[in-house]
């Protein structure tokens, strides 16, 4: 029993040296010694963050409340631009698309790649050409990409007509008609954002355990019940951040409708970004395109604080 | 102006084509030796930036000015200079169209050359000027660029089309327009008539001489009450309409854009086609397989009249050389260069001492049409908005699927709310 | 080579309190165990010696010197992964060469102590290897060739073995012995395994729920617990504990339970007369199964049913149903006994125990 002592023995050796003020002081003291040096290795990024993010969107804030600023003189309106892009027909028709397209667009561009990823994942051979194949697309220039297709939906010589009309159709107006035009758009953005979420879905399955799929294989499931019962549910986590992810991206549609439609026609394929593209530069409408530009930025904003949201509310739950 | 719009050249945000020619030693000695100048513009052609570096060879070697010549394509040009003026290394020239020289002028992006252009010294070149087309160029007793050129518009016509289908005249008037087209067409492999409608192609450009024509504009003349919901403008577009979805002799919007029925033409599957006189050489040049003219725009309501923007030179207000700058504006209006520029890109100069056809009868007739019948754009900094609304319920109307009312009646309401903010 | 000391240490991450109020010295040269279920904090104080976390309240001295608010870099302690954290990308040598390396030791004289510490370890022909060609025996050798090659003040050790398998773990558990009595550098040394703890330990201390419930050598902890939480730990099967009431009769001291009571002597259970006074009222009797013995009915003793009976061997375990309790005896492998036998079961009040109702041992000498 010589040496066993229970807890909270008071020993001598246990008191200790620093009172409390000199505890809380050194104690102050080697945290401000820890977060200068984080400060330090902070700094440059915060600098840079400051002169290209923070400052300018700052600028862009204070901007929609003013008219001119960027050329012209500034002059402070208040509420004047806001409620006119309230207001504003043409936006909301922009508003409308973008929403249309994104609803379409990201469940289309999903749908394919959780699909090509569980194809990706079964079949190894080859499936390295098809990888890069997929993510070619967002290799090529944005403008260019779009340009492609350009001359993929073009209504005589396009090759999409070509291949209808040797089989007896009569040629689709892909970009002349509503809502063809937008259509095509999402066609557009489907094909060269697949590569992107086919990589990004892969890696996701690839992390479904082993064991959970030949659990249900026992259990009888089979390819298809498998790939929607056991698969997609473990890939729910990734498809909130996905979805935060595509909805940044695609709220900000431009390229493809500047390049192929110009928001035409009847601004069937018209989105909020070249809305704000046409006030800015055609109108010189400075005011008008910054409170739309923070609308914009806004609302994705509230888009991904309520996905985190419902992120982090499921996982208290799950917890 | 938008004479062309090459889609290869929206390709080029990246590719600036810029010319630093080394001015010759034997430089004058008006001490611009050593001044380097910023010079942009728009293209009326592909091979423009090629052209100019040999045309601007010959003032750079005379005044020790580098130009450094940057092509900005149609499609980015708000964008490029938008950016580019609200900084501080502004281009010193650029090329303005009516459009955007009041747009940008009035926000203090161009110096004002009224007085340098009513100089004494500019006097003798100031006469070849016309007053009529310098008037359409001034806002509010500012001038902010020195005219250059208008642009026209011209019918092109297959006449081995129309002796097929045993019409000899070339259409003047709508409605033997409408008759000849129908008479010749066989789509979709001939078709009848084609002239742009969308945003895209600038389609503004090529209606609203019909506008004029039926009696009315876009905008009252002190641009005080938009006038897009009106008679005229509400005739002239059914008109545009009635070719597409009515009488069934233009194609569909979307199925050829501007460059695709230039093609069409070419191909000899198209009768009758509005485009710019730049094509003339163009045409010539490439040699088609069959007879061909080119005409006025056909009239309507008893009326006929060429409509066109103006092309200026503008001094940036930002830019530090603003005498070097007067020396290339001075250049580039010259006689001899508006002559060279006007052999290639046919367009009609702003000086009446220029004859610049060059001998060629079609031309020759271009010209005339503009200096008997010319209705201009007017500058105005909300001139470009307005014809962006305008544009926006033609392109609605010609889909077939908006009444022409309902456009237009949209388009009114937008352009009073434009015209009534400050 | 350092002696470290840690004084009312408390760590809180949030409302949980990791951590609650630890003293604990650890001399010079020892290897201490720190035993404990996952979970009860022994791994958090690792950490806090180390510097990897800032500690709530409490100080950390080592060889003397308060190091609460030095970097974990200033602190001169080594550590050993549960899963080694060997760097991927580089080989064997490069591992163990790394914090030499890191602190500028000159070319020749890191190739020196690597291939001392490699000699050492028995890995000197695995250096040029890759950390994923090694098997896990050959990994756990090398982190912990690259926690000595520094030559630290203090070796910190987090479940070293628990990666391995049972024949390799009894192996490199006696040559983590032999290491330690050759460097003789101050070890503190996490484990939940008993076995480990008790093979290995000089002392060691048990905790549990962020406290320290016992710290002393492993047979002592072991014949007497300090509480019932040690009691149940330590030991397979773990200590009988069964339930009864202490009472009062004429003087003498009893265990009463139903249909049973036991005299409780003070003088053969080791328990001060007045702790008995105080912890009057319902307690538990603690004995170990290799301290209990089957008689037959008639005879003194816990009356019970025979349950199960698991031959292991070396011993026969039985269960004896004991009202609602099941209490487990350890019987030579040929003793007679069949299920659903009536029993008495019998045992030494000396090796017995009894705990209050706050979970302590009432025997003298452990202090309260």
């Amino acid at each position: 029993m010589e040496g066993s002592v229970a807890a909270g023995a008071a020993e001598e050796w246990a008191e200790l040296t620093l009172s409390p003020r000199q505890y809380r002081q050194r104690a102050r003291r080697y945290r401000a010694r820890t977060s200068r040096r984080a400060i330090g290795f902070l700094a440059p990024y915060t600098a840079i963050w400051a002169v290209f993010l923070a400052f300018p969107v700052g600028w862009g804030v204070w901007l929609s409340f003013n008219t001119g600023g960027i050329l012209g003189t500034r002059q402070f309106v208040g509420f004047e631009n806001w409620t006119r892009a309230w207001g504003d027909t043409e936006i909301r028709t922009a508003v409308r698309n973008t929403a249309v397209y994104m609803v379409i667009a990201i469940a289309v561009v999903f749908g394919l790649a959780i699909f090509l990823a569980s194809l990706l994942n079964k079949h190894r051979r080859g499936s390295n050409f098809f990888k890069l194949a997929l993510y070619f697309p967002l290799l090529a220039p944005p403008i260019l990409g779009a340009m492609m297709w350009f001359f993929m939906v073009h209504f005589d010589f396009g090759v999409l007509n070509l291949i209808l009309r040797q089989f007896g159709g009569a040629g689709i107006n892909y970009l002349g008609e509503n809502p063809n035009a937008l259509l095509t758009i999402v066609a557009v953005e489907v094909w060269r954002g697949l590569g992107f979420w086919v990589l990004f879905y892969l890696a996701g399955i690839q992390a479904v355990p082993e064991e959970l799929l030949a659990a249900g294989r026992i259990d009888g499931a089979k390819a298809w019940r498998r790939f929607a019962r056991i698969t997609v549910p473990t890939l729910r986590p990734l498809l909130l951040f996905a979805l935060v992810v595509a909805i940044i991206f695609n709220a900000q549609l431009f390229d493809s409708v500047q390049v192929l439609t110009e928001g035409g026609p009847a601004l069937g394929t018209a989105t909020v970004v070249w809305f704000i593209f046409k006030r800015m530069f055609a109108f010189q409408d400075t005011g008008l395109a910054f409170a739309t530009s923070v609308g914009l930025l806004l609302v994705i904003l509230a888009a991904t604080l309520l996905s985190f949201w419902a992120l982090a509310k499921r996982q208290a739950r799950e917890a | 102006m938008k004479i062309f719009r090459s889609r290869s050249l929206s390709v080029g945000a990246a590719i600036l084509m810029v010319f630093a020619l080394v001015a010759a030693a034997c430089g004058g000695d008006d001490g611009f030796e050593g001044v380097t100048l910023k010079f942009a513009k728009a293209p009326h052609g592909e091979d423009e930036a090629d052209n100019m570096a040999q045309w601007l060879a010959s003032f750079q070697e005379e005044t020790g000015i580098t130009v450094e010549h940057t092509i900005v394509p149609w499609d980015e040009l708000e964008a490029t200079y938008t950016a580019n003026f609200a900084g501080n290394d502004v281009y010193d020239v650029t090329y303005q169209t009516s459009t955007h020289l009041t747009l940008f002028g009035e926000l203090g992006a161009f110096s004002d050359v009224t007085s340098r252009f009513n100089g004494d010294d500019y006097s003798t070149d100031r006469s070849h000027f016309p007053d009529s087309i310098v008037n359409a160029s001034v806002y509010k007793d500012n001038l902010y660029g020195v005219p250059f050129i208008i642009g026209t518009i011209a019918m092109y016509a297959n006449l081995d089309l129309m002796a097929e289908a045993g019409i000899t005249e070339i259409p003047a008037t709508g409605e033997e327009l409408v008759a000849a087209a129908k008479a010749i067409q066989n789509p979709p492999d001939v078709w009848g008539f084609y002239t742009p409608t969308t945003v895209a192609d600038f389609g503004w450009y090529f209606n609203l001489q019909n506008v004029h024509n039926f009696g009315g504009d876009i905008v009252s003349d002190d641009f005080e009450s938009a006038t897009i919901d009106s008679g005229p403008v509400r005739n002239a577009t059914q008109y545009a309409v009635d070719l597409i979805c009515t009488h069934e002799v233009q194609p569909r919007l979307g199925q050829y854009d501007r460059e695709g029925a230039i093609e069409l033409f070419k191909a000899g599957k198209l009768a009758f086609l509005l485009d710019e006189p730049s094509r003339v050489a163009v045409f010539e040049e490439e040699g088609l397989p069959f007879d061909w003219d080119i005409a006025q725009p056909v009239g309507n309501n008893g009326n006929i009249s060429q409509f066109s923007t103006t092309g200026h030179w503008s001094i940036a207000a930002k830019s530090e050389n603003q005498d070097a700058a007067w020396e290339l504006v001075k250049f580039l209006s010259s006689a001899d260069f508006s002559q060279t520029y006007n052999e290639r890109y046919a367009f009609v100069p702003a000086r009446d001492d220029v004859d610049s056809t060059g001998g060629n009868e079609k031309l020759a007739r271009n010209f005339e049409w503009a200096m008997t019948t010319w209705d201009g754009l007017v500058t105005h900094p909300k001139i470009n908005g307005l014809l962006d609304e305008y544009v926006k319920a033609l392109e609605a109307a010609t889909t077939c699927d908006t009444p022409v009312a309902e456009a237009l009646a949209e388009a009114q309401a937008r352009a009073e709310d434009l015209l009534a903010r400050g | 080579m350092a002696e470290v000391i840690l004084r009312q240490l408390t760590k809180r991450f949030g409302a949980t309190t990791a951590v609650d109020d630890v003293s604990l010295r650890i001399p010079d040269g020892e290897l201490l165990v720190l035993l404990g279920p996952s979970g009860c904090g022994k791994s958090t104080i690792l950490r806090l010696i180390s510097g990897l976390e800032d500690a709530t309240s409490g100080e950390i001295a080592i060889d003397g010197e308060l190091v609460n608010f030095k970097d974990p870099t200033e602190r001169n302690v080594a550590m050993v992964f549960q899963n080694y954290a060997l760097y991927p990308h580089m080989s064997v040598s490069k591992n163990i060469a790394f914090p030499l390396e890191t602190a500028r030791m000159p070319k020749p004289k890191v190739r020196d102590a690597v291939a001392r510490a490699a000699e050492m370890l028995e890995i000197g022909d695995l250096l040029g290897r890759l950390p994923e060609q090694l098997s896990g025996g050959q990994r756990q050798r090398v982190a912990l060739a690259r926690a000595i090659v520094r030559q630290p003040l203090v070796f910190l050790m987090d479940e070293p073995l628990s990666n391995l398998d049972a024949q390799l773990r009894v192996q490199t558990r006696l040559e983590l012995t032999a290491l330690h009595e050759r460097l003789g550098i101050t070890t503190v040394y996490v484990t939940h395994d008993q076995v480990e703890a008790m093979t290995m330990g000089r002392r060691i201390a048990v905790m549990q729920s962020g406290r320290l419930q016992q710290v002393g050598a492993p047979v002592d902890v072991y014949r007497t617990p300090a509480t019932t939480f040690v009691a149940t730990f330590m030991g397979a099967p773990p200590m009988n504990l069964i339930d009864g009431e202490l009472r009062a009769d004429d003087g003498r001291w009893q265990f009463v339970r139903e249909g049973y009571s036991l005299d409780v002597d003070p003088a053969v259970m080791g328990i001060e007369p007045a702790a008995l006074q105080q912890s009057a009222g319902p307690v538990r009797l603690g004995v170990r199964p290799e301290h209990l013995t089957l008689a037959e009915p008639a005879a003194a003793g816990i009356p019970g049913i025979v349950q199960f009976l698991e031959p292991v061997g070396s011993d026969l375990f039985v269960s004896v149903g004991v009202g609602e309790h099941r209490v487990q005896v350890r019987m030579p492998p040929d003793a007679k006994a069949e299920r659903e036998d009536a029993v008495r079961v019998s045992f030494d009040p000396a090796r017995s125990h009894i705990f209050g109702s706050d979970d302590r041992n009432l025997r003298a000498g452990l202090a309260r």
